[in-house]
């Protein structure tokens, strides 16, 4: 990550046809961000089909659970990057784009996840409800994230042909290589604290 | 001096602050982890939950 946020500041060129070139350097850090939450969405659909299909196991939703967490800190860096970025860019951080607009959506539906599963108490039931609508989320990620936008490129203000040299190409992939790594640590951790949660809460519910 | 210079040490700067929290937090949760199985019954209740596969 320490290489690639040297590449981003010293080896990257100013981008030509931006406002501001020196700020296009942010890209280097948005794409690998969005890329991030493709990755984390698809991880929590394939533990919540895991869930569903394999025996019930608890610990494959609390997986699915925290790559859904980490999908949605992902989906708001993305979004906080986009948005600093489209302030120096268009004039305003927020612009309805059909990008914007998408992952605004995006994150609405990624909020409604830890909502529904705020509001069941049962934890097979709220495992089962969550696998099922996750499934639905890591569908519609690919979806808001890609094609919609894609589909509506005519009226859009994202560029439509990015014409970025190729160093951009060597520090994004740098850095989404470094943030899928980190990602992988963060989902580690969470699974682990996960595990030590369900202990307990099984060794409770003996002693009761 | 490149005028980008003092915006990269700070980028920097927070990534290695990123890396030593994260790096604590896993310690952390690693050494719960351990002490949990350590306790009676602990080992098997994870077994349990995995299921025998591994992460």
């Amino acid at each position: 990550m320490a290489a690639a946020t040297v590449g981003a500041f010293l080896y990257l060129p100013p981008a030509q046809g931006f406002m501001d070139p020196d700020m296009a350097r942010i890209l280097a850090f948005h794409l690998p961000n969005a890329m991030v939450v493709m990755i984390a969405a698809v991880a929590s659909g394939v533990f919540a089909w895991r869930y569903l299909a394999r025996g019930r196991n608890l610990l494959d939703d609390s997986k699915s659970m925290v790559a859904a967490a980490l999908a949605t800190l992902f989906c708001l860096l993305t979004t906080v990057t986009g948005m600093v970025f489209a302030h120096v860019q268009w004039g305003a951080a927020w612009n309805w784009d059909p990008k914007q607009t998408c992952i605004f959506v995006l994150l609405l539906i990624y909020t409604a996840y830890f909502v529904l599963r705020a509001g069941i108490d049962d934890p097979d039931r709220r495992a089962a409800v969550s696998a099922v609508y996750f499934l639905f989320a890591s569908v519609m990620t690919p979806m808001l994230g890609y094609l919609i936008p894609k589909y509506l490129a005519p009226l859009s203000l994202h560029p439509k042909q990015a014409s970025l040299s190729p160093e951009y190409h060597t520090v994004v992939w740098s850095f989404t290589a470094g943030l899928i790594g980190i990602y992988a640590w963060l989902q580690n951790i969470g699974v682990r604290l996960e595990r030590v949660r369900l202990t307990l809460d099984a060794r409770e519910a003996e002693d009761e | 001096m490149n005028p980008l210079l003092p915006l990269l040490i700070v980028a920097l700067l927070v990534w290695a602050g990123i890396f030593a929290f994260l790096m604590r937090v896993d310690r952390q949760s690693r050494e719960l982890e351990r002490r949990l199985e350590a306790t009676a019954g602990g080992g098997q209740r994870r077994r349990d939950l995995d299921g025998g596969e591994s992460l």
